[in-house]
Protein backbone atom coordinates (compact mmCIF):
# COMPACT_ATOMS: atom_id res chain seq x y z
CA UNK A 1 0.00 0.00 0.00
CA UNK A 2 1.48 3.09 -1.05
CA UNK A 3 2.56 5.96 1.66
CA UNK A 4 3.58 9.61 1.68
CA UNK A 5 5.85 11.19 3.48
CA UNK A 6 5.86 15.24 3.22
CA UNK A 7 7.77 17.78 3.95
CA UNK A 8 7.05 20.77 3.62
CA UNK A 9 10.04 23.30 1.74
CA UNK A 10 8.12 26.47 0.96
CA UNK A 11 8.89 28.80 3.85
CA UNK A 12 8.14 32.08 2.11
CA UNK A 13 4.47 33.71 2.43
CA UNK A 14 5.07 34.59 -1.15
CA UNK A 15 6.20 30.76 -2.27
CA UNK A 16 3.18 29.76 -0.51
CA UNK A 17 0.69 31.94 -1.67
CA UNK A 18 1.62 30.89 -5.48
CA UNK A 19 2.45 26.91 -4.77
CA UNK A 20 1.85 24.76 -2.02
CA UNK A 21 5.15 22.92 -2.93
CA UNK A 22 5.90 19.53 -0.98
CA UNK A 23 8.40 16.86 -1.87
CA UNK A 24 7.13 13.39 -1.61
CA UNK A 25 8.86 10.48 -0.55
CA UNK A 26 7.82 6.76 -0.55
CA UNK A 27 8.29 5.11 2.52
CA UNK A 28 7.78 1.86 4.18
CA UNK A 29 7.26 3.66 7.76
CA UNK A 30 3.42 2.40 8.94
CA UNK A 31 1.44 5.51 9.58
CA UNK A 32 0.16 7.13 12.17
CA UNK A 33 -2.79 6.35 12.17
CA UNK A 34 -5.46 5.38 8.84
CA UNK A 35 -9.05 6.23 7.76
CA UNK A 36 -9.69 3.56 5.36
CA UNK A 37 -13.04 4.06 3.02
CA UNK A 38 -13.23 0.18 1.75
CA UNK A 39 -15.88 1.07 -1.12
CA UNK A 40 -13.66 3.18 -2.98
CA UNK A 41 -10.47 1.19 -1.88
CA UNK A 42 -8.62 4.60 -0.61
CA UNK A 43 -6.46 4.87 2.17
CA UNK A 44 -6.01 8.09 3.99
CA UNK A 45 -2.13 8.34 5.01
CA UNK A 46 -1.34 10.37 7.73
CA UNK A 47 2.00 11.86 7.01
CA UNK A 48 4.36 14.03 9.67
CA UNK A 49 6.77 16.01 8.45
CA UNK A 50 8.79 19.05 10.61
CA UNK A 51 8.21 22.75 9.68
CA UNK A 52 11.68 24.07 9.14
CA UNK A 53 12.99 27.61 9.40
CA UNK A 54 15.11 28.26 6.92
CA UNK A 55 18.24 27.40 8.23
CA UNK A 56 17.15 23.87 8.75
CA UNK A 57 15.94 23.85 4.94
CA UNK A 58 19.28 23.04 3.81
CA UNK A 59 19.39 19.92 5.57
CA UNK A 60 18.82 16.40 4.00
CA UNK A 61 15.22 15.63 4.10
CA UNK A 62 13.51 13.08 6.53
CA UNK A 63 13.39 9.53 5.76
CA UNK A 64 15.70 9.50 3.02
CA UNK A 65 15.67 11.30 -0.85
CA UNK A 66 13.07 13.00 -2.32
CA UNK A 67 11.87 10.91 -4.88
CA UNK A 68 8.99 13.46 -6.35
CA UNK A 69 8.41 16.93 -6.07
CA UNK A 70 4.62 17.58 -6.81
CA UNK A 71 2.96 20.87 -6.87
CA UNK A 72 -0.21 20.87 -5.08
CA UNK A 73 -2.19 23.11 -7.26
CA UNK A 74 -1.33 21.26 -10.41
CA UNK A 75 -2.97 18.34 -8.53
CA UNK A 76 -6.12 20.20 -7.86
CA UNK A 77 -5.03 20.04 -4.02
CA UNK A 78 -6.77 22.96 -2.02
CA UNK A 79 -7.48 23.74 1.42
CA UNK A 80 -6.98 26.17 4.37
CA UNK A 81 -3.18 26.79 5.02
CA UNK A 82 -2.36 28.07 8.49
CA UNK A 83 0.65 30.18 9.44
CA UNK A 84 1.21 30.56 12.92
CA UNK A 85 4.21 32.33 14.25
CA UNK A 86 7.30 31.07 14.78
CA UNK A 87 6.54 31.69 18.88
CA UNK A 88 3.09 30.04 18.41
CA UNK A 89 4.32 27.23 16.91
CA UNK A 90 7.14 26.56 19.37
CA UNK A 91 4.40 24.25 21.58
CA UNK A 92 3.56 22.80 18.48
CA UNK A 93 6.02 22.05 15.86
CA UNK A 94 5.20 19.31 14.23
CA UNK A 95 2.69 19.82 10.67
CA UNK A 96 0.20 17.36 10.40
CA UNK A 97 -1.37 16.67 7.01
CA UNK A 98 -3.81 14.21 6.04
CA UNK A 99 -3.80 12.87 2.26
CA UNK A 100 -5.88 10.63 0.01
CA UNK A 101 -4.16 8.80 -2.22
CA UNK A 102 -6.56 6.73 -4.34
CA UNK A 103 -6.01 4.67 -7.61
CA UNK A 104 -8.16 2.98 -10.36
CA UNK A 105 -7.85 1.69 -13.56
CA UNK A 106 -10.31 5.14 -14.93
CA UNK A 107 -8.42 7.53 -12.14
CA UNK A 108 -4.55 7.67 -12.35
CA UNK A 109 -2.89 7.86 -8.74
CA UNK A 110 -3.58 12.11 -7.62
CA UNK A 111 -3.29 13.59 -3.94
CA UNK A 112 -5.94 15.41 -2.21
CA UNK A 113 -6.53 16.74 1.39
CA UNK A 114 -9.59 14.77 2.33
CA UNK A 115 -9.72 16.38 5.75
CA UNK A 116 -8.94 20.30 6.44
CA UNK A 117 -5.65 20.38 5.72
CA UNK A 118 -3.78 22.56 8.48
CA UNK A 119 0.12 23.38 7.81
CA UNK A 120 1.51 24.44 10.62
CA UNK A 121 4.97 26.07 10.01
CA UNK A 122 7.83 27.51 11.27
CA UNK A 123 8.55 30.75 9.69
CA UNK A 124 11.60 32.36 10.31
CA UNK A 125 10.26 36.09 10.22
CA UNK A 126 13.19 37.68 8.50
CA UNK A 127 11.24 39.42 5.36
CA UNK A 128 7.44 39.65 6.31
CA UNK A 129 7.22 43.31 5.16
CA UNK A 130 10.91 44.25 6.05
CA UNK A 131 12.39 43.59 3.13
CA UNK A 132 11.46 47.27 2.54
CA UNK A 133 12.28 50.71 4.65
CA UNK A 134 10.30 53.89 4.10
CA UNK A 135 10.10 52.09 0.46
CA UNK A 136 13.51 51.28 0.10
CA UNK A 137 14.63 47.81 -0.49
CA UNK A 138 16.84 46.68 2.04
CA UNK A 139 19.43 45.24 -0.09
CA UNK A 140 20.18 48.84 -1.55
CA UNK A 141 20.97 50.02 1.86
CA UNK A 142 22.65 46.70 2.84
CA UNK A 143 25.06 45.51 0.37
CA UNK A 144 26.52 42.56 1.12
CA UNK A 145 27.87 40.70 -2.15
CA UNK A 146 28.81 36.95 -2.48
CA UNK A 147 32.38 38.09 -2.75
CA UNK A 148 31.75 40.23 0.82
CA UNK A 149 29.96 37.12 2.70
CA UNK A 150 32.94 35.28 1.84
CA UNK A 151 35.41 37.87 2.63
CA UNK A 152 33.35 38.29 5.88
CA UNK A 153 33.98 34.77 6.72
CA UNK A 154 37.79 34.87 6.10
CA UNK A 155 37.89 38.02 8.18
CA UNK A 156 35.53 36.22 11.26
CA UNK A 157 37.16 33.27 11.38
CA UNK A 158 40.75 35.20 11.48
CA UNK A 159 39.36 37.21 14.29
CA UNK A 160 38.45 34.60 15.93
CA UNK A 161 41.89 33.09 15.95
CA UNK A 162 43.03 36.12 17.45
CA UNK A 163 40.11 36.01 20.40
CA UNK A 164 38.02 38.21 19.21
CA UNK A 165 34.69 38.55 20.89
CA UNK A 166 32.11 37.14 18.81
CA UNK A 167 29.41 39.01 20.04
CA UNK A 168 31.07 42.41 20.27
CA UNK A 169 31.02 45.62 18.04
CA UNK A 170 32.80 48.73 18.39
CA UNK A 171 32.03 52.35 17.02
CA UNK A 172 34.55 54.61 15.14
CA UNK A 173 33.46 58.15 14.27
CA UNK A 174 32.64 61.38 15.46
CA UNK A 175 29.63 63.34 17.20
CA UNK A 176 27.33 62.00 15.00
CA UNK A 177 27.41 58.92 16.78
CA UNK A 178 28.67 60.23 20.18
CA UNK A 179 25.15 60.72 21.34
CA UNK A 180 23.09 58.66 23.45
CA UNK A 181 20.68 58.53 20.47
CA UNK A 182 23.27 55.91 18.21
CA UNK A 183 21.89 52.70 19.05
CA UNK A 184 22.27 53.30 23.27
CA UNK A 185 18.24 53.09 23.56
CA UNK A 186 18.70 49.33 22.23
CA UNK A 187 20.83 48.28 25.78
CA UNK A 188 18.16 50.73 27.36
CA UNK A 189 14.93 48.70 26.49
CA UNK A 190 13.88 52.07 24.96
CA UNK A 191 12.65 50.74 21.73
CA UNK A 192 9.75 48.77 20.28
CA UNK A 193 10.56 47.25 17.11
CA UNK A 194 7.01 46.55 15.75
CA UNK A 195 7.09 44.85 12.35
CA UNK A 196 10.62 44.48 12.71
CA UNK A 197 10.69 41.91 16.04
CA UNK A 198 12.93 39.39 13.89
CA UNK A 199 15.93 42.09 15.13
CA UNK A 200 15.76 41.28 18.38
CA UNK A 201 18.05 38.81 18.12
CA UNK A 202 20.80 41.06 17.42
CA UNK A 203 19.69 42.93 20.28
CA UNK A 204 20.07 40.11 22.45
CA UNK A 205 23.42 38.76 20.63
CA UNK A 206 25.38 42.15 20.92
CA UNK A 207 23.84 42.94 24.61
CA UNK A 208 25.74 45.65 25.86
CA UNK A 209 27.82 47.10 22.84
CA UNK A 210 24.46 49.32 21.96
CA UNK A 211 25.19 51.14 25.01
CA UNK A 212 29.10 51.27 24.71
CA UNK A 213 30.41 54.55 23.81
CA UNK A 214 34.04 53.21 23.73
CA UNK A 215 36.86 55.46 23.40
CA UNK A 216 37.37 55.50 19.46
CA UNK A 217 34.12 58.02 19.54
CA UNK A 218 35.49 61.51 19.79
CA UNK A 219 34.03 64.63 18.52
CA UNK A 220 35.24 66.72 15.86
CA UNK A 221 37.17 63.21 14.76
CA UNK A 222 38.33 63.19 11.11
CA UNK A 223 40.28 60.50 9.51
CA UNK A 224 43.72 61.54 10.39
CA UNK A 225 42.72 61.97 14.05
CA UNK A 226 42.13 57.78 13.78
CA UNK A 227 46.06 57.35 14.18
CA UNK A 228 46.64 60.30 16.34
CA UNK A 229 47.75 59.64 19.95
CA UNK A 230 47.01 62.53 20.67
CA UNK A 231 43.61 61.65 19.65
CA UNK A 232 43.32 59.19 22.29
CA UNK A 233 41.91 59.09 25.53
CA UNK A 234 44.83 59.53 27.94
CA UNK A 235 42.43 57.91 30.60
CA UNK A 236 42.23 54.77 28.82
CA UNK A 237 44.70 54.38 26.49
CA UNK A 238 48.43 53.76 26.66
CA UNK A 239 51.25 56.29 25.07
CA UNK A 240 51.40 56.03 21.37
CA UNK A 241 48.36 54.63 21.24
CA UNK A 242 46.08 55.60 18.73
CA UNK A 243 42.38 55.59 19.82
CA UNK A 244 41.45 52.93 17.16
CA UNK A 245 43.78 50.32 18.96
CA UNK A 246 43.43 51.22 21.87
CA UNK A 247 39.48 50.50 21.39
CA UNK A 248 40.63 47.14 20.31
CA UNK A 249 42.39 46.15 22.90
CA UNK A 250 39.74 47.61 25.21
CA UNK A 251 36.79 45.78 23.89
CA UNK A 252 38.25 43.27 21.59
CA UNK A 253 35.34 43.13 19.12
CA UNK A 254 33.92 41.42 16.06
CA UNK A 255 33.10 43.94 14.32
CA UNK A 256 33.78 47.75 13.85
CA UNK A 257 31.32 50.10 12.77
CA UNK A 258 32.87 52.95 10.81
CA UNK A 259 31.14 56.24 10.49
CA UNK A 260 33.66 58.38 9.21
CA UNK A 261 33.70 62.02 6.57
CA UNK A 262 31.58 64.40 7.98
CA UNK A 263 34.83 66.50 9.45
CA UNK A 264 36.81 65.06 6.46
CA UNK A 265 36.11 68.21 3.92
CA UNK A 266 38.39 69.41 0.90
CA UNK A 267 40.72 67.10 0.86
CA UNK A 268 39.52 63.78 -0.97
CA UNK A 269 42.84 61.94 -1.30
CA UNK A 270 43.48 62.18 2.31
CA UNK A 271 40.45 60.67 3.02
CA UNK A 272 40.45 57.77 0.48
CA UNK A 273 44.06 57.12 2.09
CA UNK A 274 43.11 57.18 5.62
CA UNK A 275 39.71 55.18 5.05
CA UNK A 276 41.96 52.26 4.14
CA UNK A 277 44.14 52.56 6.51
CA UNK A 278 41.60 52.09 8.81
CA UNK A 279 40.24 49.24 6.92
CA UNK A 280 43.09 47.64 6.45
CA UNK A 281 44.20 48.05 10.34
CA UNK A 282 40.63 46.34 10.75
CA UNK A 283 40.78 43.60 9.13
CA UNK A 284 44.48 42.78 10.02
CA UNK A 285 43.51 42.69 13.30
CA UNK A 286 40.92 40.25 12.35
CA UNK A 287 37.54 42.49 13.16
CA UNK A 288 34.86 43.06 10.11
CA UNK A 289 34.79 46.66 8.97
CA UNK A 290 31.40 48.06 8.11
CA UNK A 291 31.46 50.91 6.57
CA UNK A 292 28.96 53.55 6.50
CA UNK A 293 27.74 56.41 4.44
CA UNK A 294 26.79 59.36 5.63
CA UNK A 295 23.69 61.71 5.42
CA UNK A 296 25.01 65.24 4.74
CA UNK A 297 27.34 66.80 2.46
CA UNK A 298 29.04 68.79 4.29
CA UNK A 299 32.01 68.14 2.27
CA UNK A 300 30.19 69.89 -0.47
CA UNK A 301 27.34 68.94 -2.94
CA UNK A 302 29.14 66.25 -5.17
CA UNK A 303 28.56 64.09 -2.31
CA UNK A 304 32.58 63.15 -2.65
CA UNK A 305 33.08 61.28 0.55
CA UNK A 306 29.91 58.82 0.58
CA UNK A 307 31.31 57.82 -3.58
CA UNK A 308 34.63 57.24 -1.71
CA UNK A 309 32.96 54.55 0.94
CA UNK A 310 31.47 52.76 -1.46
CA UNK A 311 34.35 52.53 -3.87
CA UNK A 312 36.60 51.14 -0.42
CA UNK A 313 34.16 49.13 0.47
CA UNK A 314 33.32 47.62 -3.09
CA UNK A 315 37.22 47.47 -2.95
CA UNK A 316 37.90 45.38 -0.35
CA UNK A 317 34.67 43.38 -0.33
CA UNK A 318 32.92 43.96 2.81
CA UNK A 319 30.16 45.39 4.02
CA UNK A 320 28.67 49.07 3.30
CA UNK A 321 25.91 50.05 5.25
CA UNK A 322 24.41 53.13 3.27
CA UNK A 323 22.97 55.10 5.02
CA UNK A 324 22.76 58.03 2.39
CA UNK A 325 20.02 56.12 0.39
CA UNK A 326 17.77 56.14 3.34
CA UNK A 327 18.26 59.66 3.72
CA UNK A 328 16.90 60.66 0.54
CA UNK A 329 13.67 59.34 2.37
CA UNK A 330 13.41 61.51 5.27
CA UNK A 331 12.64 65.08 6.06
CA UNK A 332 15.43 66.86 5.40
CA UNK A 333 17.85 64.16 4.94
CA UNK A 334 16.82 63.42 8.37
CA UNK A 335 19.58 66.30 9.46
CA UNK A 336 19.18 68.93 12.34
CA UNK A 337 19.32 72.70 11.43
CA UNK A 338 23.25 72.38 11.23
CA UNK A 339 23.10 69.92 8.31
CA UNK A 340 25.36 67.35 9.90
CA UNK A 341 23.52 65.87 13.22
CA UNK A 342 20.56 63.23 12.30
CA UNK A 343 17.26 64.39 13.92
CA UNK A 344 16.54 62.55 17.79
CA UNK A 345 13.94 60.32 18.90
CA UNK A 346 14.19 59.19 23.07
CA UNK A 347 12.33 55.97 22.30
CA UNK A 348 12.61 53.85 18.97
CA UNK A 349 9.62 53.06 18.71
CA UNK A 350 8.72 51.40 15.09
CA UNK A 351 5.61 51.18 15.47
CA UNK A 352 5.38 54.60 15.04
CA UNK A 353 4.79 56.36 11.70
CA UNK A 354 6.85 59.21 13.13
CA UNK A 355 9.68 57.02 14.15
CA UNK A 356 10.51 56.30 10.62
CA UNK A 357 10.91 60.08 9.79
CA UNK A 358 13.59 60.53 12.29
CA UNK A 359 16.79 60.37 11.17
CA UNK A 360 18.43 58.66 14.49
CA UNK A 361 15.59 56.03 14.68
CA UNK A 362 16.23 54.95 11.13
CA UNK A 363 19.75 54.84 11.38
CA UNK A 364 19.87 52.79 13.97
CA UNK A 365 17.05 50.09 12.76
CA UNK A 366 19.58 50.03 9.66
CA UNK A 367 22.13 49.31 12.01
CA UNK A 368 20.66 46.55 13.05
CA UNK A 369 19.78 45.55 9.67
CA UNK A 370 23.64 45.53 8.75
CA UNK A 371 24.39 43.74 12.15
CA UNK A 372 21.98 40.93 11.28
CA UNK A 373 23.12 40.04 8.11
CA UNK A 374 26.52 39.60 9.55
CA UNK A 375 25.34 37.72 12.38
CA UNK A 376 23.62 35.53 9.73
CA UNK A 377 26.68 34.84 7.77
CA UNK A 378 29.01 34.26 10.63
CA UNK A 379 26.51 32.19 12.41
CA UNK A 380 27.78 29.02 9.85
CA UNK A 381 31.03 29.51 11.49
CA UNK A 382 29.56 29.65 14.59
CA UNK A 383 27.76 26.76 14.44
CA UNK B 1 95.83 83.10 26.47
CA UNK B 2 95.15 81.51 30.09
CA UNK B 3 92.23 83.94 29.44
CA UNK B 4 91.27 82.33 26.20
CA UNK B 5 91.71 78.84 27.65
CA UNK B 6 89.02 79.75 30.36
CA UNK B 7 86.65 80.93 27.43
CA UNK B 8 86.98 77.92 25.59
CA UNK B 9 86.31 75.43 28.60
CA UNK B 10 83.37 77.60 29.83
CA UNK B 11 81.71 77.31 26.69
CA UNK B 12 82.33 73.58 25.97
CA UNK B 13 80.69 73.07 29.58
CA UNK B 14 77.92 75.55 28.70
CA UNK B 15 77.00 73.72 25.58
CA UNK B 16 77.22 69.99 27.72
CA UNK B 17 74.87 71.31 30.73
CA UNK B 18 72.53 71.94 27.74
CA UNK B 19 71.95 68.65 27.25
CA UNK B 20 74.26 67.54 24.16
CA UNK B 21 71.91 69.04 21.93
CA UNK B 22 70.51 72.52 20.55
CA UNK B 23 68.08 74.12 22.80
CA UNK B 24 66.44 73.13 25.73
CA UNK B 25 64.23 69.35 24.83
CA UNK B 26 61.06 71.02 27.04
CA UNK B 27 61.24 74.19 24.86
CA UNK B 28 61.63 72.30 22.01
CA UNK B 29 58.62 70.34 23.01
CA UNK B 30 56.41 73.15 23.52
CA UNK B 31 57.60 74.71 20.58
CA UNK B 32 56.28 71.09 18.30
CA UNK B 33 52.76 71.26 19.98
CA UNK B 34 52.27 75.02 19.63
CA UNK B 35 53.59 74.33 15.36
CA UNK B 36 51.18 71.33 15.97
CA UNK B 37 47.94 73.14 17.32
CA UNK B 38 49.04 76.02 14.43
CA UNK B 39 49.25 73.33 11.66
CA UNK B 40 52.71 74.90 10.73
CA UNK B 41 54.22 72.00 8.22
CA UNK B 42 57.59 73.56 8.60
CA UNK B 43 58.31 73.87 12.19
CA UNK B 44 56.99 70.61 12.59
CA UNK B 45 59.15 69.03 9.58
CA UNK B 46 62.29 70.51 11.39
CA UNK B 47 61.11 69.01 14.98
CA UNK B 48 59.99 65.44 14.02
CA UNK B 49 62.05 62.78 14.96
CA UNK B 50 63.11 61.00 11.57
CA UNK B 51 61.30 57.93 12.84
CA UNK B 52 58.06 59.81 12.38
CA UNK B 53 58.85 61.88 9.25
CA UNK B 54 56.26 59.34 8.02
CA UNK B 55 53.40 61.06 10.00
CA UNK B 56 54.23 64.76 8.97
CA UNK B 57 51.15 65.04 7.13
CA UNK B 58 49.35 63.70 10.09
CA UNK B 59 50.85 65.62 12.58
CA UNK B 60 50.15 68.51 10.87
CA UNK B 61 46.57 68.85 10.02
CA UNK B 62 45.34 66.94 13.11
CA UNK B 63 43.24 69.39 14.11
CA UNK B 64 42.28 70.67 10.60
CA UNK B 65 38.75 69.72 11.88
CA UNK B 66 38.21 71.43 14.67
CA UNK B 67 38.59 75.35 14.93
CA UNK B 68 39.82 77.90 17.41
CA UNK B 69 42.94 75.28 18.42
CA UNK B 70 44.83 76.67 21.43
CA UNK B 71 46.92 75.27 23.84
CA UNK B 72 46.07 75.89 27.63
CA UNK B 73 48.14 76.02 30.86
CA UNK B 74 50.88 74.34 28.69
CA UNK B 75 54.18 73.95 30.54
CA UNK B 76 57.09 70.93 30.12
CA UNK B 77 59.59 69.83 32.18
CA UNK B 78 62.26 67.25 31.37
CA UNK B 79 62.25 64.35 33.48
CA UNK B 80 65.68 64.79 35.15
CA UNK B 81 68.35 64.55 32.80
CA UNK B 82 66.29 61.58 30.70
CA UNK B 83 64.82 61.49 27.11
CA UNK B 84 61.50 62.42 28.46
CA UNK B 85 59.45 65.62 28.55
CA UNK B 86 56.36 65.81 30.39
CA UNK B 87 53.94 68.20 29.91
CA UNK B 88 50.67 69.93 32.20
CA UNK B 89 47.90 71.54 30.51
CA UNK B 90 46.11 71.10 27.49
CA UNK B 91 45.13 71.92 23.94
CA UNK B 92 41.36 72.48 23.56
CA UNK B 93 39.37 73.21 20.47
CA UNK B 94 36.05 74.23 19.11
CA UNK B 95 33.90 71.50 17.33
CA UNK B 96 30.62 73.31 16.35
CA UNK B 97 29.57 74.85 19.58
CA UNK B 98 31.23 72.33 21.69
CA UNK B 99 34.52 72.48 23.04
CA UNK B 100 36.73 69.54 22.81
CA UNK B 101 40.22 68.55 25.02
CA UNK B 102 43.43 67.07 24.20
CA UNK B 103 44.67 67.01 27.34
CA UNK B 104 48.89 66.73 27.35
CA UNK B 105 51.00 64.45 27.93
CA UNK B 106 54.57 63.02 28.62
CA UNK B 107 56.88 62.97 25.30
CA UNK B 108 59.73 61.18 23.79
CA UNK B 109 62.67 63.56 22.75
CA UNK B 110 65.87 62.14 20.75
CA UNK B 111 68.82 63.75 19.87
CA UNK B 112 69.60 63.84 16.07
CA UNK B 113 72.93 65.65 14.39
CA UNK B 114 73.33 67.62 17.82
CA UNK B 115 69.20 68.65 17.95
CA UNK B 116 66.38 67.66 19.86
CA UNK B 117 63.22 66.33 18.03
CA UNK B 118 59.96 65.62 19.31
CA UNK B 119 59.12 61.60 18.72
CA UNK B 120 56.00 61.35 19.89
CA UNK B 121 54.77 60.11 23.35
CA UNK B 122 56.85 58.78 26.22
CA UNK B 123 56.22 55.45 27.94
Amino acid sequence: MPTAEVSVTALSLESIAETAAVKITPTTEEPKSRDIAPDAQSATREATSSARGFIAEEESPVDGELAEEVDLTAHNISGDVELQTAEAAASTPEVTVTIDLSATAENPPTIQLVTTPVLTLTIQPTTINTDTLNGIPIDEVIKISPETRERVKEIYVSGQAKGRYPNRFSKLGDSLIATPYFLTQFDKEQYNLGDYAYLQRVIDYFEGSFERYGVAIKAGLHSWGVFDPMWANKEWCQPNESLIACEIRLNNPSILLILLGSNDSGAPDSFDYNLRKVVDFSIENGIIPVLATKADRFEGPDNRNNLMLRQIAADYQIPLWDFDIMADTLPGRGLQEDQVHLTELVENNYTLPETFQSGNAVHNLTALMVLDAILQIVSEEID
Amino acid sequence: MKKAILFLFIVLLTSACAGAGEGDPADIVEKYLQAKVDGEVDIIGTLLCSAMETNLERETRTFESVSDVRAVDMACERVEDSDTVSCEGKIVALYGAEETEFPLASYKVVQEDGEWKWCGEAP
